[in-house]
């Protein structure tokens, strides 16, 4: 056995991908089990060294993308000897447009599941943008296509640009469903994914992808959402480069600073997640609403007397949807619990904002890491009746539907069949035929007016078929 | 009451596990003493006993598979609190001797926990595993409600009996129990107009806390089998979707290297990974709607929950296009470890090309015109799948 070092290049690929040298991922060298005996944070910016020990066994280096995909290349070469260096190539996948590279990291673009307008609904589908006015706390729709900075398209995705806000901001989509979905949004630079994957019950789903987040924050978020606890403790390994900048230095980077604050705060290690460190997140960046989250949660659960965390919780959500929703989906664990002690409170949350916050949660929707929930508006989350209430009425509608295609399927394989002369003399099957044309004029006119209205402004919400037409 | 206790008692660490399965709803629709008016819409089930017998037959004794149960020398089985609702009763057999199985009323399920929760404190190094199966629902909040067979018993305080609040009850176990805790929770989290609209008397939890909001919880794994206000579904009348996941997960498509042994771990983070994809083969299986698990994991520890010699084994797909060449063509899938391993060959069918491997590193090869070679692919349990394109 001997110490060897191993130096890792990461190249990311794709036209117009941002940051890419501020992307780190993790990778391991792993023996034939998967056992894992080095990791490191491995860093587009400059090559990394991995220094681990080998005997005769064959030895892997793996890196896992926070899109799900595993690369592993052996580190032995096809020549028996073994390498001193192996290149990661990432966003090279085969995305059908090259705006779409940005997200590759993310999003594995092989399960693109096909065009958009031929899932069901989506003809219908529109998104909104609404800001939250910094004077009366209210949300106000925009106009969205003033609000976009650039819109890309193609079959199977549309991408929208926008830029930096000064307000907190949401997006309300209608997609596939009755019920529209409220999307935090950050304020900074972002670019909105629309696309359709396949998952793995082989169902086709849309699916939207926030990002600009900043590379590190997504990478630790999509980690996180996927219980790959030991992907994010090896980029936040104490002695990388990475979990120094972003736990000391987050000036730079504060949404991987919060990404990071969320993974410490799991992992309850109280150690690197200074209660000093979490103060000055919460300050400094305001526009980060999870920061605050995170501050309550993590004195809560190094332990103070129960009515005083009660008291905390209080106070923390008391003017929490001030400031905007939280960014990542994660924030929906630490508000359960921030609003189950508040419940417990001597002078308890006002009534609104806990039916609020009770009615947000219950309505969950995240979209993907980032945080959402099912509204018409981001004031009006579904209530869970309502959501029941729909979601019954919908799949009323897809076993009405379902059963009625049956019976054409039916019809259609039997009926046809009979020559012309035949029909003509057969009044029971002319009658069915006449029957069924009946019910699938009523199952179009049914699904049809499935649909709710836009709430809001119709004038000032992009339609899936305009954003679908245009291209900037 | 039905402890079946595998080791005495010591202050040693053990794994005790608490078992409950409600099918048999006493006050429900089609059950021996409907109430009108209180069974909101829901009726008896026979999947959740089924579930529940299957995951402590298996627990216990392997339940026909080639293990032989639940296996965790750093924490061997110790205790097992069963409560399982069906009509026909339930029993047990183990070591020789036939426990029959309490029903899972609220009082019975409350004294189970309490014994469950007092050996869980024996030791910080403890092991504990809650699972339920039958029905859950939601009120206007996120709080997710379980029913066992007495819910409804009263007609003026229907949550009095048969129901308490899970998401609660688990916030008070992480400020009182270091235990690493295995939570398994299959039920639907759908809204209940009754509960949504009862004013007070909601159903507490089954333990409360005060004192110190201090989180002093080793760890924990905590599933849920269904998203915020979506159901959880049993199909068959057999085991559960959400059930039959965990049990793959248990039986060999889950695990990470223990170092310096031969064995596998079926940890936590193992288990995140396994049971959301191996709930979505399960469903596509079965059809109908598709059902997600919410999966969650926190503390500093991931002790494991089972400890098993047999290498992972992963569901394989490979998805050849265009789709007219998987008549004809086939596939090898050669072992880059062990090039003297016969590979696993398949194909010339219709549809996508499914088999199985061990975990590890392989090279999937195509016959055609050209043929496709993968290159190096890691194969990661549970479910590996790749898309392959051929010229025709």
């Amino acid at each position: 056995m001997s110490f060897q070092t191993l130096r890792v290049d990461l190249i990311v690929m794709g036209e117009r991908y941002y940051s890419v040298t501020e992307i780190t991922l993790p990778a391991s060298v792993v023996d034939a089990r998967g056992e894992v005996l080095c990791t490191g944070a491995v860093s587009a910016r400059v090559p990394t060294e991995l220094i681990y020990e080998r005997g005769d066994m064959p030895l892997f280096v793996r890196m896992i993308l926070p899109n799900g995909i595993i690369k592993t290349q052996s580190l032995i070469g096809r020549n028996q000897i073994w390498r001193n260096t192996v290149t990661f190539h990432i966003g090279d996948e085969e995305g059908t447009s090259n705006w779409m590279a940005w997200s590759a990291a993310r999003l594995d673009l092989k399960c693109i599941g096909g065009a958009l307008r031929s899932l069901p609904g989506m003809a219908d589908a529109w998104f909104q943008l609404w800001e939250q006015d910094s004077n009366d706390q209210r949300w106000r729709q925009t106009n969205l296509r003033h609000g976009i900075a650039g819109l890309h398209s193609s079959a199977e995705a549309i991408q929208m640009h926008f830029d930096q806000s000064s307000s907190p901001r949401t997006l309300v989509v209608r997609l596939d469903s009755d019920s529209s979905q409220i999307i935090s949004l950050p304020p900074l630079p972002t670019r909105v994914l629309v696309t359709t994957v396949r998952t793995l019950s082989g169902a086709v789903k849309p699916k939207v992808v926030i990002g600009d987040y900043s590379p590190n924050a997504e990478a630790i978020m999509e980690y996180l959402r996927a219980g790959r606890l030991g992907a994010v403790e090896a980029l936040l390994d104490p002695g990388g480069d990475l979990a120094h900048r972003l736990l000391y230095d987050k000036v730079e980077d504060p949404i991987a600073a919060t990404a990071a604050a969320y993974y410490l705060l799991r992992k309850r290690d109280w150690e690197r997640l200074p209660d000093q460190w979490l103060e000055n997140l919460e300050n400094w960046f305001e526009w980060i609403p999870d920061a605050r989250l995170i501050h309550a949660m993590s004195q809560i659960e190094r332990g103070m007397p129960i009515v005083e965390a009660s008291a905390l919780a209080v106070t923390t959500l008391s003017h929490f949807l001030d400031r905007g929703f939280p960014l990542f989906s994660e924030a929906t664990w630490l508000l359960g619990d921030l609003l189950a002690l508040a419940k417990t409170a001597e002078r308890p949350l006002a009534t609104r904002i806990r039916r609020t916050l009770g009615t947000m949660l219950a309505a969950s929707r995240p979209a993907g890491l980032s945080f959402g929930f099912a509204g018409k508006a981001p004031n009006r989350p579904m209530a869970a009746k309502e959501a029941f209430e729909l979601r019954q009425k919908q799949r009323r509608n897809n076993l009405l539907s379902e059963a009625a295609q049956e019976v054409f399927g039916l019809v259609d394989a039997t009926v046809p069949q009979l020559p012309p002369a035949v029909f003509r003399e057969e009044p029971a099957s002319r009658q069915l035929q006449i029957a069924v044309n009946r019910l699938r004029t009523n199952l179009e006119v049914l699904q049809s007016t499935s649909q709710q209205p836009v709430p809001g402004s119709a004038a000032k919400t992009l339609f899936m078929h305009e954003a679908l037409n245009a291209d900037g | 009451m039905t402890q079946i206790r595998l080791l005495p008692a010591a202050d040693l660490p053990g794994t005790h596990v608490l078992i409950i399965g409600v099918g048999y709803y006493q006050h429900l629709l089609d059950g021996p003493a409907t109430t009108p008016g209180m069974h909101l819409g829901l009726s008896v089930l026979a999947s959740p006993p089924t579930s529940a017998m299957r995951l402590a037959r298996w627990m216990l004794n392997g339940d026909g598979a080639t293990s032989a149960g639940l296996n965790n020398p750093g924490a061997p089985l110790t205790t097992m609190d069963i409560l399982v609702s069906s009509q026909q009763g339930e029993q047990l057999d183990v070591a020789g001797t036939a426990h029959l199985i309490e029903r899972a009323s609220l009082t019975l399920v409350q004294a189970a926990f309490d014994r469950w929760l007092d050996e869980l404190r024996r030791h910080p190094c403890n092991v504990g595993v809650l699972y339920f199966c039958g029905h859950g629902v939601t009120g206007t909040g996120p709080e997710h409600i379980l029913l066992l067979d007495d819910y409804g018993a009263n007609r003026n305080r229907p949550f009095q009996t048969g129901s308490f609040d899970m998401s609660n009850t688990l916030r008070a176990l992480w400020r009182r129990v270091q235990a690493q805790l295995y939570v398994f929770i299959d039920a639907c989290r759908t809204y209940d107009h009754s509960l949504g609209e009862t004013m007070g008397g909601l159903p507490a939890p089954l333990l409360q806390y005060g004192g110190s909001s201090q989180n002093i919880n080793r760890g924990t794994t905590w599933i849920e089998s269904a998203g915020e206000g979506l159901p959880a579904y049993g199909d068959t009348n057999g085991t559960s979707r959400f059930t039959e996941a965990l049990l793959q997960a248990l039986t060999g498509y889950c695990g990470a290297p223990q170092g310096g042994s031969p064995n596998w771990l079926i940890t936590g983070s193992a288990l995140l990974q396994a049971v959301p994809k191996l709930l979505a083969t399960v469903n596509k299986a079965r059809g109908g709607e598709p059902q997600s698990c919410s999966p969650h994991t926190s503390g500093t520890h991931d002790m494991p929950l089972h400890v098993t010699a047999q290498i992972p084994k992963v569901k394989v797909e490979i998805e050849l296009s265009p789709a007219t060449q998987r008549i004809v063509r086939r596939f090898s899938i050669h072992d880059l470890v062990n090039p003297a391993a016969p590979p696993i060959t398949g194909g010339q069918v219709q549809g996508i090309w499914q088999t199985e491997a061990n975990k590890g590193t392989y090279e999937v090869r195509v016959d055609s015109a050209n043929p496709y070679m993968s290159g190096q692919q890691y194969f990661e349990p549970p479910y590996f799948h790749l898309p392959v394109e051929v010229q025709p």
